[in-house]
């Protein structure tokens, strides 16, 4: 240990002695860590508040009134696989929705931690004044819904208690509202491609900060949507609520297993955006990675220099009886200590970059969900401080350790041989 | 044999060549024994192999043929490691060339082995360090760095080094070949000195009147030992 202090003291003289070299090298390192914190605040803050808002607001599961491989027609299952092909063939005509659906959800009602809603969602032309807009028009039971999803929640104003009393309201998003000049109270010309036209009354607003939904969606009772989309008691969608989200995926399958219905979780559903997440990580991570392997170049560059610079150096230490193990250790701390010092003033940095990144007000409102908060949603964790930190140590002790191993190595015959 | 009869180092048909593609023979059939408390120099004309003989004993280089036994001990067999430890603990170097660490001062210089060593407490060691200086005439220069001192003021420094760590032998390759006559023969007085009080001593040297101090002159010719006179 005592011995440890010493090697540690012969290195900071050699850094001392490349002050400027080192310096920069410490930058280098500093800001290879600083942007990771603050980058991963960043990414893991948008992505966790997007995926909780996706968690939150849409059910965990949903299981559908159609199947994941499509049926086979009733042609293919009298010839097979016989190589005649008919063309121009009409498939046999099944009536939409879930069959049996009442006894479904009966059924997975029983299931432990399950809250289960039905629905029937479908196309929609909402007419207001000389606006038509296409939407998704889904009936709920009002009752039920609020269990699987956080609707109740995102109301912002009326509510959908007021379905029950208006059996012609509806309930539109904010985007939507603001898109076709609505007003709560206002009457609305709602139509879908099978049904007649209905007037309804907009009896609430919701909001779930997710751009697409708000814009896109609206809600009326399940009996006045079967009447809409001219489906009398059909129901296209059974929505699952799980008291453990993390069970999502595998009750999906289980569920598509027992009924045969396809039955998607919210990661399936999701997943083209989960895969975006997974682009965006790997090109910060490759960005950071780049950052902190020119750091370790410069760490790599200071060490061998001064293991040059300092041969005679180590030719003196190893005649008075340092062992190589000495000297490779007193370059390996020379890296180590620019990686320590660099990975500190990282944090300092890192923290002051995700504080300000916490401030700036953004400008709009665009983009694909609406923030709470003025600045950028940031996940603020000391995970991202270790493993950055720790990342540059390895890399900086890399870095140190082949020059180190250099000095062990050299005869200090030769050098003192050289003389001068 | 007692320990004290023991030969501080001996050197037993010691042959050192550098293969290559013409080799070189450094040394050739070297058999040399240093008591204790001895003051020997080596003598003889340029490239005649002194330093090579010198960096044999020391443990700094390896002989071809032949081996060192330090203390009665037989070092052929020891590993990089195992020699390193016995030059820290049993050996002291002194060069031409004051090879001294240049950020240090001259304090943090001499403490160096025995900081290495690590079995004394810091106060400890920068005592004895400290207690070196003054016995070599330096007690003032303890915390100015090489460069702000004296040739023959650096070398004493050097030797101070070399001493710290109490080892059985110093050796001093040149030891004055930089200094001038006066500093050249206050360094040889202190080596006589401590070889009074018990230091073994092998010292390189081109100075036949320096040489005349010391108890043994060896001279060398062509890698050779061609004359021994006690
Ligand atoms: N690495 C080497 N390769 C080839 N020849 C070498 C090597 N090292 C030393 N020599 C040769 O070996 C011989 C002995 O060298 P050494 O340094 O021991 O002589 P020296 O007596 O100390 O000379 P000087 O008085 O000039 O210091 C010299 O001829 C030298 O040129
Ligand atoms: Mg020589």
């Amino acid at each position: 240990m005592r011995t440890l202090g010493l090697f540690a003291g012969i290195a900071l003289t050699h850094l001392r002695h490349r002050r400027r070299q080192t310096l920069v090298s410490v930058l280098g390192v500093a800001i290879g860590v600083g942007f990771s914190i603050a980058m991963a605040a960043l990414m893991q803050g948008f992505q966790q508040f997007f995926i909780d808002r996706i968690i939150n607001a849409a059910p965990h599961v949903v299981m559908y009134d159609d199947y994941r491989d499509p049926p086979a027609q009733p042609v293919s299952r009298v010839y097979g696989d016989a190589t005649v092909e008919i063309s121009g063939l009409k498939p046999l005509r099944e009536r939409r929705g879930i069959k049996d659906a009442r006894a479904a959800i009966a059924a997975l009602e029983t299931r432990p931690g399950i809250a289960v809603a039905p629905v029937l969602s479908g196309p929609l032309i909402l007419s207001y004044g000389a606006k038509d807009l296409s939407i998704s028009v889904i009936g709920i039971d009002p009752e039920r819904e609020v269990r699987v999803t956080t609707l109740a929640n995102d109301m912002v104003e009326g509510s959908l208690a007021l379905l029950r009393t208006n059996p012609n309201g509806i309930v539109v998003g904010s985007g939507l509202m603001k898109k076709l000049g609505l007003r709560m109270g206002q009457q609305v010309t709602a139509a879908s491609p099978t049904g007649s036209p209905i007037s309804m009354k907009v009896v609430g607003r919701f909001e779930t900060g997710l751009a697409a939904v708000d814009q896109g969606t609206a809600y009326v009772l399940l009996k006045k949507a079967q009447i809409l989309q001219d489906q009398p008691d059909a129901i296209n969608q059974i929505r699952v609520r799980l008291a453990d989200v993390a069970l999502a995926s595998d009750t999906a399958k289980s569920i598509e297993r027992q009924f045969g219905y396809r039955t998607e979780s919210w990661e399936e559903t999701n997943s083209n955006v989960l895969s975006i997440f997974v682009v965006q990580n790997s090109i910060m991570f490759s960005t950071v990675g780049a950052i902190l392997l020119v750091a370790a170049f410069g760490i790599y560059n200071i060490i061998s220099t001064v293991v040059y610079e300092k041969a005679r150096d180590i030719a003196i230490l190893k005649s008075m009886g340092f062992r190589e193990g000495d000297v490779r250790l007193i370059f390996v701390l020379e890296g180590a200590l620019v990686g320590l010092i660099g990975a500190l003033a990282g944090w300092a940095l890192g923290y002051l970059l995700t504080k300000l990144l916490g401030i700036i007000p953004l400008p709009g409102q665009g983009g694909m969900i609406r923030r709470p908060t003025s600045g950028f949603i940031l996940y603020e964790s000391f995970t991202h401080y270790l493993v950055s930190g720790g990342f540059a140590m390895v890399a900086a002790v890399a870095a140190g350790f082949i020059p180190a191993r250099k000095a062990a190595r050299l005869d200090p015959v030769e050098i003192i041989r050289g003389g001068v | 044999m007692a320990a004290s009869e023991r030969p501080a180092v001996e050197a037993i048909g010691v042959t050192r060549i550098i293969e290559g593609a013409v080799s070189t023979t450094l040394v050739q059939d070297i058999n040399l024994d240093i008591p204790k408390g001895q003051f020997a120099v080596i003598t003889g004309p340029s490239g005649s192999g002194k330093s090579s003989l010198l960096y044999i004993l020391g443990l700094l280089d390896r002989p071809t043929k032949g081996s060192v036994r330090l203390d009665g001990r037989e070092t052929a067999g020891l590993d990089a490691e195992a020699l390193a430890d016995l030059r820290l603990t049993q050996l002291g170097f002194v060069f031409q060339f004051h090879f001294l660490l240049p950020e240090f001062s001259a304090l943090e210089n001499v403490a160096l082995p025995l900081r290495r060593l690590g079995r004394d407490s810091d106060t400890t060691i920068l005592a004895r360090a400290q207690s070196l200086l003054e016995e070599f005439g330096l007690g003032g220069m303890s915390h100015k760095r090489p460069d702000q001192l004296s040739g023959g003021e650096r070398q004493r420094v050097a030797l101070a080094r070399a001493l710290v760590n109490k080892p059985l032998v110093v050796l001093a390759d040149e030891p004055t070949g930089n200094l001038d006559s006066r500093n050249s023969e206050l360094v040889f007085d202190l080596f006589s000195r401590l070889a009074k009080a018990g230091q073994t001593i092998v010292a390189v040297t081109h100075d036949m009147e320096l040489a005349k101090r010391a108890d043994r002159r060896i001279r060398m010719v062509d890698g050779r030992v061609v004359a021994d006179e006690h």
